[in-house]
């Protein structure tokens, strides 16, 4: 054994570029086992549990509210995931140590995040609603008509309500993984207001919409007591108009793109 | 291998350097790094452990840096710090999941660790003492095989006979290859394991040697009255310990603690210029 700072020598061993490996995403997925399989299982119980609440023979009425309530929980619950691994149940240092290129943890995290949690929050309650659509005696129930607006959704308009969750989710993980501390409570101030300025954007347009068509409207022979027709109108011409709906693809996938990058950045610095 | 080549370091832009202009090379072995409250011990593991990067100077293992973000680099070394929590309820949980990275892992080892320090390792995390989580830390550490293993101040919150077994463990589960740098303030606990030692002294490391090195160049007494060749003495109730220059035939255990000081008194340029006699083995000496 020689311990000798005069004695340096400068020969550099050179090792092969490990590339990426998705045996190590497998292990990644290993390692945080236990809040995945945790928040996958509660995600998965409280989805069916929606799946049910979707089906139960209420009142429709009931129903109406159950299926304002589950849609609204389910996104809410989604774009939250990520704040799971702003636990501090162990010193960052762990994570840091733990030897994966930064791109095999961002696999890790993407695959999760947009594609495993998805399917556990959203496949049985979507199945629940086309359940229930089948069921011939809830033909004439208002909630028939909920689930004819959902169906009838613009692709243009479901694609657009995806991405915006996936930009809320990456957003959160990256302040998660940024943040030294109070990860949780940041994750949720940041979905909060990045949905807000995202739906400030909305009703931007919205605003200019009605000072611009409104009148148009109007002469449309659009019966302006009938707000319902208004919305249902501003609506469709939004989601049809390509530069609006252009503008807004853009600039959400540019978000999703940013947030990406950041996030690698991020946990490259701490791989360093 | 070990090598730190001009190693700068400051966690601010313009602030104080926490390490300045260290230059190492650190073999196989057990090795003590001291240095007063401050000195660059824990920046240093850090450093060691890829999880900084030096401002300027480079750090290396076996000719690659451990903070290139390249899994097999970062696989070769371990860091168990000072009040360092790991996830899992119970180590054996923890280990099931994070072994796997490091395909040296001997689960053996690892059980035989856990029992030497009377643990089953199915105990729960959360509800065991301090001294019981740094046991079951330090004998999954101990078991990962890694080629550098670094530990920041091991022995504290252990009871005196867990001392002595993790004396025992270190000696069993540390092979010949392996680099083990261990950061204390107590050097009395682990006395007569150090093959070398690395000292730092306000950012600067004043020592990086082998024990060997040391031994043959100075010698450590112990007597009742201040010896006149001593170059450093430190008087105790009823004897003196004196660190003066060896004799050709002469050589005497190295006394951590008392080099330690010695190195941080007005006598460090005597003792690194006994030291640095035929083959040089101290450096960065800035008196």
């Amino acid at each position: 054994m020689v311990i000798n700072n005069n004695d340096i020598d400068n020969q550099h061993t050179v090792t092969p570029q490990e590339g990426f490996s998705w045996h190590r995403v497998g292990l990644l997925y290993r390692y945080y086992g236990t809040i995945v399989n945790k928040q996958t299982l509660i995600y998965f119980i409280v989805s069916a549990l929606c799946a049910v609440l979707t089906l139960l023979p209420v009142h429709e009425m009931i129903q109406v509210s159950f299926f304002t309530l589950i849609w609204t929980v389910l996104p809410l619950m989604y774009t939250l995931a990520p704040c799971a691994f702003g636990q501090q149940s162990a010193s960052p240092i762990v994570e840091r140590l733990i030897p994966a290129r930064a791109s095999e943890k961002l696999a890790f995290f993407l695959s999760y995040l947009l594609v495993v949690l998805p399917i556990a929050v959203y496949a049985l309650p979507v199945a629940a609603m086309w359940l229930y659509s089948q069921i011939p005696s809830v033909q004439t129930h208002e909630m028939m008509e909920l689930l004819d607006l959902r169906a009838s959704s613009p692709t243009v308009l479901q694609l657009f309500n995806t991405l915006r969750s996936v930009a809320l989710v990456l957003a959160c993980l990256l302040v998660v993984e940024n943040a030294r501390s109070n990860k949780i409570f940041k994750g949720i101030i940041t979905v909060i207001a990045f949905d807000f300025l995202l739906g400030l954007l909305g009703a931007v347009r919205g605003f200019v919409y009605v000072f611009q068509e409104g009148i148009k409207a109007g002469k449309a022979g659009i019966d302006p007591e009938n707000p319902h027709a208004i919305t249902q109108k501003m609506i469709e011409e939004i989601t049809c108009s390509p530069s609006y709906m252009t503008f807004m693809y853009i600039l959400l996938i540019a978000i999703a793109g940013i947030m990406i990058w950041r996030i690698y950045v991020t946990l490259k610095r701490k791989n360093l | 291998m070990i090598e730190l080549k001009d190693i700068e370091f400051s966690y601010r832009k313009k602030g104080a350097p926490a390490l300045t202009a260290v230059s190492a090379v650190i073999g196989p072995g057990v090795h003590l790094l001291a240095g007063e409250n401050g000195a660059g011990k824990t920046t240093l593991l850090h450093l060691i452990a890829g999880l900084s990067r030096p401002q300027a100077g480079e750090v290396l293992i076996d000719g690659t840096s451990p903070a290139g973000g390249m899994p097999h680099d970062m696989g070769r070394t371990f860091l168990i710090e000072e009040g360092m929590q790991l996830p899992g309820k119970t180590i054996r949980g923890f280990a099931h999941l994070h072994s796997a990275f490091y395909p040296n892992f001997s689960a053996e080892a690892f059980t035989a660790n856990l029992a030497a320090f009377g643990l089953s390792g199915d105990e729960p995390m959360k509800s065991q003492s301090l001294g019981n989580r740094k046991k079951a830390q330090l004998a999954y550490a101990l078991a990962l095989g890694v080629e550098v293993l670094l530990l920041d101040e091991p022995t504290n919150a252990l009871d005196i006979e867990s001392k002595a077994t993790l004396r025992k463990l270190i000696a069993s589960n540390i092979t010949e290859t392996q680099t083990l740098i261990i950061s204390t303030h107590t050097v009395l606990e682990l006395e007569n394991m150090f093959d070398g030692g690395l000292i730092l002294s306000r950012s600067r490391l004043v020592f990086a040697g082998t024990e060997e090195a040391v031994a043959t160049r100075l010698a450590f007494r112990v007597s009742r009255a201040p010896l006149q060749e001593a170059i450093y003495t430190e008087i105790q109730p009823g004897r003196v310990l004196s660190i003066c220059p060896a004799n050709d035939s002469e050589e005497t255990r190295v006394d951590w603690r008392l080099f330690y000081s010695a190195l941080h008194s007005p006598k460090r340029s005597e003792i690194a210029r006994v030291l640095m006699q035929d083959t040089p083995a101290t450096a960065n000496d800035e008196d």
